[in-house]
């Protein structure tokens, strides 16, 4: 028979989703500064993007260094949609989406690369359309896109910015749920398979480019997703917003968080997005510390906080199943 | 027709530079399979570090480069034993190892930023000036200096890369890792080995290309062009990066002078994007599995 301190740290008990979830909604009232939300708001959007390379990278195995190609693909569709053509701002959001996927499908069949070509392919990719969208005149150039209109639906605008906090973070929970689900099922299954051995995956009689395609496309358009909702929450976005700083930022969430765990991203999110931040008070030294911290962190602990949050709990664990274990046979 | 020559000249000039970062990287990626993302800052760290001696003990350029030269293989050496070698020893996957050369180079760009701060600094004159005849065209001196010492320095690689026996250790560890471990190649060697060629090539360009793109700490941009240089020639051949490097050099060069300077930099990407959705491997590159 377990004791009840084994069942009280069985998965159910300490699902860190339902205790993250808790403490998100209770923050605000912790915090009511517009520095913490402006933090908070680029952390949950962070956590969008981070869990849409979660799908490319950490469940399929394609490192892409070049998310933030969908990110802004993103943001500046429904920018210039619903600012130069007035459309409502759902429809420029959907559409938004739609040119993410699509970008991201006409990219995918650079996935015939693997591992650190395709890292570089697709960086040098984001460099270009960094470059390219700059010079586009339609696109307003390198000065970017100002007043955004801000998030809502007809009328109903999302004014404030403790409502836009809770609709974030619900976006953000959803969008994880959704792809835990999908991951369940044949199309995940097939992912995972891709990770492990592509060859192996194709002698099983999955299609590797056809799920690569998916692949690239159902995370460039969570990622698209990711950039609309950050355009309309900021208002203003030009090129560099989406420079290559963003795909390294994006990566570095997942990797930080924990490759191949959807929690890993969201708290990889808020770390890699929060720590700058909260270092200003270090001013000058606040990126030379954070370089360095990333460097060190990974040399030492390169699976991430997930990887160190299971073994600590693992750890926990088994002391405490060896101290039950001790104190039955006094 | 003579303008065109010219151009291409001053175009090769500028891309034997990237070529010999680029060369730099691709050597990294084939003798240890690391994407180093610091490598850009060390084309940064050889800049400024070449135009603070230069200033302060008025020494001769080519003593200057060999100093830099010197530096950059310091700095690969370092690279392995303490950020390399550690990962290796714990397993760490391909991206956690991308992402910690991330986080050095991005401690390297603000520490550079602390020591000399933002300001582009001026180099004094160290290309001769004025131009030379070659069958009647008229090319920059400083063109054919920069073509001259990279190729020297190119060649110089690839002869030891092909001909010495740390150079053929590298290979083999490149094509297997494990089996070269068990023909005796020492592997934490062939990677120090060609993290030092590789930065050194780095710092070496830096402090060729920093007379004419001024000294700064920003000056990893550049060092993006070479990646762009890598991806279009062939990640994993030394041989196709260089010729990325200068196909991307002249690209830049007509397409700013028959165009508008403004696309300098569009036309270099988009020749590099275009090539990478035609070709995913690159121009000279294979798909390989296991990098």
């Amino acid at each position: 028979m377990k004791s009840r301190l084994q069942l009280l740290l069985t998965q159910h008990h300490v699902n860190p989703w339902i205790w993250g979830t808790l403490l998100a909604a209770l923050l605000p009232l912790m915090f009511q500064s517009g520095f913490f939300y402006r933090v908070a708001h680029l952390a949950l959007l962070s956590a969008i993007y981070a869990l849409s390379l979660q799908l490319l990278f950490g469940k399929s195995g394609q490192i892409s260094l070049g998310h933030a190609i969908f990110v802004m693909a993103g943001a500046y569709t429904t920018a210039v949609l619903t600012r130069d053509y007035g459309l409502p701002v759902f429809v420029g959001i959907s559409l938004g989406v739609l040119v993410g996927a699509s970008i991201g499908a006409t990219i995918a069949p650079i996935g015939r690369l693997r591992g650190g070509p395709l890292a570089i392919a697709t960086l040098a990719l984001n460099a270009a359309a960094v470059v390219v969208v700059a010079n586009i005149e339609w696109l307003h150039g390198p000065l970017g896109i100002p007043a955004i209109p801000p998030l809502g639906i007809a009328e109903l605008t999302i004014e404030s910015r403790l409502m836009l906090y809770y609709v974030l973070l619900s976006v953000v929970l959803i969008i994880a749920w959704c792809l835990h689900r999908t991951v369940r099922f044949r199309f995940g299954r097939a992912l995972l398979a891709l990770r492990g051995n592509e060859t192996v995956a194709a002698s099983c009689g999955i299609s590797t480019a056809r799920f690569k395609v998916k692949a690239f496309a159902l995370s460039a358009a969570v990622a698209a997703f990711g950039g609309a909702l950050f355009a309309h929450t900021v208002s203003y976005i030009n090129p560099r917003t989406f420079s290559i700083e963003l795909s390294i930022m994006i990566i570095a969430m997942v990797i930080i968080g924990g490759v191949g765990s959807w929690g890993g991203a969201v708290i990889g999110a808020v770390i890699v997005t929060g720590a700058p931040e909260y270092l200003r008070i270090a001013d000058d030294y606040r990126l030379l510390i954070f370089g360095i911290f990333i460097a060190v962190f990974l040399i030492f602990a390169p699976g991430g906080v997930a990887s160190m949050f299971r073994k600590a709990t693992q750890r926990v664990y088994s002391a405490l199943t060896s101290l039950s274990r001790e104190s039955r046979n006094e | 027709m003579g303008d065109l020559v010219g151009f291409v000249v001053a175009g090769i000039a500028i891309g034997s530079a990237y070529a010999l970062v680029a060369a730099g990287f691709a050597i990294v990626i084939r003798a240890t399979g690391l994407i180093n993302l610091a490598h850009p800052e060390f084309v940064m760290v050889g800049a400024l570090v070449g135009h603070t001696t230069i200033v302060a003990t008025k020494a001769p350029y080519a003593l200057v480069l060999i100093l830099v030269a010197l530096l950059g293989i310091g700095c690969g050496v370092a690279f392995e034993r303490f950020v390399l070698r550690p990962m290796v020893r714990r397993r760490a996957r391909l991206g956690a190892m991308i992402l910690a050369t991330v986080g050095v180079a991005i401690a390297l760009r603000k520490g550079a930023v602390l020591v000399w701060g933002a300001d582009p600094r001026a180099y004094p004159a160290v290309y001769p000036s004025g131009f030379v005849e070659v069958l009647g065209v008229r090319i920059l001196a400083r063109d054919v200096v920069i073509i001259l010492i990279a190729s020297a320095l190119l060649l110089t690689a690839g002869a030891v890369f092909k001909w010495t026996r740390i150079g053929i250790a590298m290979r083999a560890a490149s094509q297997d890792r494990d089996a070269a471990r068990l023909m005796g190649v020492r592997t934490t060697r062939t990677d120090a080995v060609s993290l030092a060629a590789g930065s050194g090539l780095a710092t070496v360009a830096g402090a060729l290309i920093a007379p004419i793109f001024f000294a700064r700490p920003d000056l990893g941009i550049f060092g993006l062009k070479a990646f762009a240089a890598t991806a279009l020639g062939g990640l994993d051949s030394v041989v196709g990066a260089a010729l990325g490097g200068i196909v991307l050099g002249i690209a830049e060069t007509l397409g700013g002078f028959y165009i508008s300077t403004a696309f300098k930099d569009v036309i270099a990407y988009l020749t590099m994007a275009v090539v990478l959705l035609i070709r995913p491997q690159g121009l000279l590159g294979t798909v390989r599995r296991n990098i």
